[in-house]
């Protein structure tokens, strides 16, 4: 019986319904897509998608760091609002809190705490930067860190979550270093 | 027809979910040991504890949740040989500390049982589970220090359970709904944090399978702290099933 349950779970792993052990490798790591270029922690467990890298210290309980890219009008699907090039940080920023807000409530989740909403450079673009504080569906705080850019059609998102008690300063260095280190290719539409 | 069709696709359906769970073990245990704990020589275990069973809920029975409670706390301390410390008088600020470190004492173990548990399921990769459950320095932090200079206790015990009967006077539910019990114990230390042990065990009864889940019950609450600390610490069990 236990054989046989090892053999449906390995059948349910190749079908990727469950998480593997893929360890991020030092150096720089390429976004699915091919967009651009990112130092994730070496030794966390990562997991790819289409557009999007999310990589996990210990557990998906605790602390998580995801990097995606998506068409910039599918910027923020919860509230099915776009970013645009134009758009300054300030207002990319609304955006990003209206769509945090909006998969909050969809988890019951009432209040999304800011703690700060400023202008920042990633991979020499104007962005956002936010620091936001949610209460999971356990009541347990969580801090969350975003940092959003648009570069021709594309959105850019570096997001970190972790437990405000003791995960989120041992392990935010890893959004700090995704976001100094991330590096656009010449195929994300940056010019010749 | 197209209803009595429809009845009998939900017949078939009923039996084969019942087979299904009269083929599965009844309680499943896991086991996280913390890593300070594997090495050479041991580290020590604690001989004190403070005790928490907020979160022992018997069907959302005060009276037999405060029965539970009981019981638990006083199972493990014996079992652990482990001296329960009253818990001092709080302020404000210091309850709600620990009320958060309580919902973060949760997140932790179910983070280290959930590595344990893909261990032990395998996955096609249980070496690999093992070896990052092996690694996983679990712990909340320091914040709880101040309870070790409050109280003296080296410990503080984490208790959780659930309990939920459902009735079975449904032919057609045979087997399908089934009572079911959580069980998980979990031991921080107050100074580091760390998550020493931590030990989980579900269990459900049905119709194919009696399995203890009443955790009012003296006898049942026995069986399932036997199941769920097993040979406590269970360093070489741990060793095995996650090897470095």
């Amino acid at each position: 019986m236990r054989k046989l349950g090892s053999a449906a779970l390995v059948a349910i792993a190749a079908c990727g319904l469950v998480p593997t052990v893929r360890e991020v490798e030092p150096g720089a790591c390429e976004l699915p897509g091919g967009r651009c270029d990112v130092e994730l922690p070496a030794g966390w467990r990562h997991e790819r998608t289409n557009d999007c890298v999310t990589v996990v210290c210990d557990h998906e309980l605790l602390s998580q760091l995801m990097v995606y890219s998506r068409l910039r009008w599918r910027a923020f699907p919860a509230t099915g609002k776009e970013a645009r090039e134009d758009m300054g940080s300030a207002e990319l920023a609304e955006r990003a809190l209206e769509e945090t807000r909006a998969l909050a409530r969809k988890e019951g989740i009432r209040e999304v705490e800011v703690l700060e909403n400023g202008p920042i450079q990633v991979a020499g673009r104007p962005g956002f930067f936010l620091h936001l504080r949610i209460e999971n569906s356990s009541g347990l705080p969580h801090d969350h860190l975003q940092a959003g850019f648009v570069q021709g059609d594309r959105y850019y998102c570096i997001w970190f979550r972790a437990p405000r008690i003791h995960y989120f300063e041992r392990d935010r260095w890893a959004f700090d270093r995704a976001v100094e280190t991330v590096r656009l290719r010449s195929s994300a539409g940056l010019g010749p | 027809m197209k209803r009595a069709g429809s009845t009998l696709r939900t017949t078939c359906l009923g039996i084969a979910l019942s087979l299904l769970v009269a083929c599965t073990a009844p309680a499943r245990i896991h086991r996280y040991v913390h890593p300070s704990l594997l090495g050479t020589p041991d580290r020590p275990l604690p001989r004190s504890a403070l005790v928490l069973t907020n979160d022992v809920v018997v069907e959302g029975d005060p009276k037999r949740s405060a029965e539970s409670s009981r019981l638990l706390a006083a199972g493990f301390a014996e079992r652990a040989r482990v001296e329960v410390v009253e818990m001092p008088a709080l302020s404000g600020a210091e309850r709600s500390a620990l009320a958060e470190h309580r919902k973060l004492a949760s997140s932790v173990s179910g983070a280290a049982l959930g590595l344990v548990e893909r261990t032990d399921l395998g996955w096609g990769q249980g070496e690999e589970w093992g070896r990052r459950a092996r690694r996983f320095d679990a712990t909340l932090g320091s914040g709880l220090a101040f309870l070790h200079e409050r109280s003296g206790a080296e410990a503080i015990v984490v208790v959780e359970a659930r309990t939920r009967r459902v009735p079975h006077d449904l032919p057609w539910a045979i087997g399908m709904l089934e009572d079911a019990s959580f069980l998980r114990i979990s031991v921080f230390d107050l100074d580091t944090g760390d998550l020493l042990w931590t030990g989980r065990r579900t269990c459900r009864s049905n119709s194919f399978w009696r399995g203890a889940v009443d955790l009012s019950d003296p006898g049942e609450v026995e069986v399932c702290l036997g199941q769920t600390m097993g040979r406590y610490p269970g360093i070489e069990e741990f060793k095995a099933l996650c090897p470095e």
